[in-house]
């Protein structure tokens, strides 16, 4: 027996519209037969669920002489019937045709029918609980946007595949084929046109409301232990980077994702104060300008690694992309809103913020120990940097010394000329090498300071304050032995 | 043209993306001095990190260093970026484009030019 699905209709709805996306992505690849065998059950399914959906007006009392007791279609519903009724003709022009003929389903089509349908079987259980509140209607919205779109990409699939087949056939060669393989080719173009309307009906739907009508989407509150989760594996995966083979590649986008946790830890950490539940004064006086210390440090470290790294040797490997990816995403999740920072209300309502806080200051005190080891790789010999960043770094940090000597004899170049006019890997001169020590060493002390300084984030706050009765310790009673009391025996009363 | 429908045009314009990416996130850094990191850490990560991917798509041999984009607005850089992914039916690009090209609109939607 299979066990129930656990999904919410939201994420059902999701995944069908990313299954939808997937199918897109074959583009070349994709199967006309099996995907026309199984479009139909995805529109039904579609269809069953648009019609558990509460509507989105109140049911009004039936009273029309010509209504037959039913409730008036909305605007939405007609045009659900309307490709419902487009994809019953497209059946009927390709049902017992000898093509595409019987055969096995698509299992991605599949798939999202199967989620629709559990979606339907959801809402239908769920029916008489709906609560009629707005942000319910904007979340129906949402539902409906997404179906709609889901639909509207996998009929763009199901076209592709019928193009690509049509695209098999020479004109000529076909017409002078038998005639199973001209009908074939005839039920191939009808389906195409009907899938075009169908797809056109679909995408005007879609350009009315996605992807505005997902502002109202339900959105379920961040897992509180993804940001220490993500910041724990960068850390890991951050260290296993640096201790393979020395690339100045690593060290910039080490840095980078350094320079993005300074930043996004520090509105996080400045929300929770600003909320009181981080401790505010020392946070203001002590932890803000050491985070800010720290992230201009970091983006100094960023800019001059990346200096060093042209873009033809910025691919890296996968794992540290996911890695630092996810640091990302995990920090826009609480504090980013559409296209610039939340509100300190808003970064608390979706997270336990102290809890945040914690997570950042683990993540400053693993970047103390970050930049030690990218400090001891600038002395590693197998460090190597492309030859005409290197070179032009090691002429600009040389005339900026030539500027303050008197010395005019003419200097050997630092970088060997083939080096350069082939722009292959040379190890650091000891200019260069000097600049980023200086710059690491730098920030391995600003990285120090601002892990010292969160220890203000262990103070109790004014909510931990107020929560916790107060005590000015034990009271007289309690301190006083219990042998001295005064309704106690003394001593010798045994007498 | 190749067997998977990716042309030689598509493979060129692809690596302009990923210079276009690079350099949005060297700029990133650059518009940063003296500034708060916040949105721009955001930005130019993420250019940064899509320009990796991009990379990977690429075969070997193909000139990513070269011409450096002359635009030095981050915002700007990507919005071009994301102007020339439209510039190609998918299939002409690598195979694995779609999904970055989805990221690239989303990183788009998050710094509106």
């Amino acid at each position: 027996m299979r066990p129930a699905d656990p999904r919410s209709v939201g994420e059902l709805l999701l995944d069908t519209e990313l299954i939808a996306r997937q199918v897109l992505m074959d583009g070349p690849d994709l199967q006309a037969p099996p995907m026309l065998r199984t479009w139909g059950e995805v529109v039904q399914a579609a269809g069953d669920l648009w019609r558990a959906l509460p509507p989105a007006k109140p049911p009004m009392p039936v009273t029309g002489r010509y209504s037959g007791g039913r409730q008036p279609r909305q605007g939405d519903d007609v045009v659900m019937g309307q490709l419902q009724a487009m994809t019953t003709a497209l059946h009927r022009v390709t049902r017992g045709r000898s093509w595409p003929g019987d055969g096995p389903a698509d299992e991605r089509l599949l798939r999202m029918a199967e989620n629709l349908t559990r979606a339907a079987e959801l809402l239908e259980k769920a029916a008489p609980s709906f609560p009629r509140r707005p942000d319910t209607r904007a979340d129906l919205a949402a539902a409906k946007a997404r179906v709609m779109h889901a639909l509207y990409i996998g009929s763009h699939g199901v076209a592709v595949a019928v193009d690509n087949y049509l695209s098999g056939f020479d004109p000529d060669a076909h017409r002078r084929g038998t005639s199973a393989l001209r009908s074939s080719v005839r039920v191939a173009q009808a389906a195409r046109s009907r899938i075009g309307a169908f797809e056109q009906l679909a995408g005007s739907y879609v350009s009315r409301t996605y992807p505005h009508a997902l502002d109202g989407e339900h959105r379920e509150q961040p897992t509180i232990s993804r940001l220490a989760q993500a910041l724990a594996g960068w850390d890991v995966q951050a260290h296993r980077a640096l201790a393979g083979e020395p690339r100045t590649a690593i060290l910039a986008r080490v840095a980078y994702t350094q320079t993005l946790i300074a930043a996004h830890g520090a509105a996080v950490l400045d929300a929770g104060a600003r909320t009181g539940q981080l401790a505010a004064g020392q946070y203001h006086t002590r932890l803000h300008p050491a985070m800010d210390t720290t992230g201009a440090r970091w983006r100094h470290t960023a800019e001059l690694w990346t200096e060093l790294t042209p873009p033809s040797q910025r691919h890296l490997d996968p794992a540290l992309d996911v890695a630092a990816g996810e640091v990302r995403a995990a920090f826009l999740e609480i504090d980013f809103d559409r296209t610039g920072a939340a509100s300190p209300a808003v970064m608390g309502a979706r997270t336990d913020l102290p809890q945040a806080g914690r997570a950042v200051q683990q993540a400053l005190s693993s970047s103390v120990e970050i930049a030690h080891v990218m400090r001891e790789l600038v002395d590693d010999p197998q460090l190597r940097g492309a030859a005409r960043p290197v070179n032009a770094m090691s002429l600009a940090l040389a005339n900026a010394i030539d500027q303050d000597s008197i010395d005019t004899a003419p200097k050997a170049a630092l970088v060997s000329p083939r080096d350069i006019a082939g722009n292959r890997a040379t190890a650091l001169p000891e200019l260069v090498q000097d600049a980023c020590r200086q710059d690491l060493d730098a920030t391995i002390e600003a990285c120090r300071q601002a892990m010292d300084a969160a220890s203000v984030l262990d103070a109790p706050t004014r909510r931990n304050l107020e929560a916790t009765p107060f005590s000015a310790g034990r009271l007289n009673q309690e301190r006083t032995p219990a042998a001295m009391q005064a309704n106690a025996p003394s001593r010798g009363c045994e007498r | 043209m190749s067997t998977d429908g990716t042309t030689q045009d598509g493979i060129e314009t692809w690596a302009s993306v990923a210079r276009l990416l690079c350099r949005c996130a060297d700029m990133a850094l650059v518009a940063g001095r003296g500034h708060s990191m916040f949105t721009l850490s955001a930005l130019g990560l993420g250019a940064d990190l899509l320009a990796s991917q991009a990379m990977g798509l690429l075969p070997a041999g193909v000139d990513l260093d070269h011409p450096v984009p002359v635009q030095t607005d981050p915002v700007q850089l990507l919005a071009a970026a994301e102007a020339l992914t439209r510039t190609h039916p998918v299939v002409q690009f690598p195979p694995g484009a779609s999904p970055i090209i989805a990221r690239i609109r989303d990183l788009s939607g998050e710094n509106p030019a």
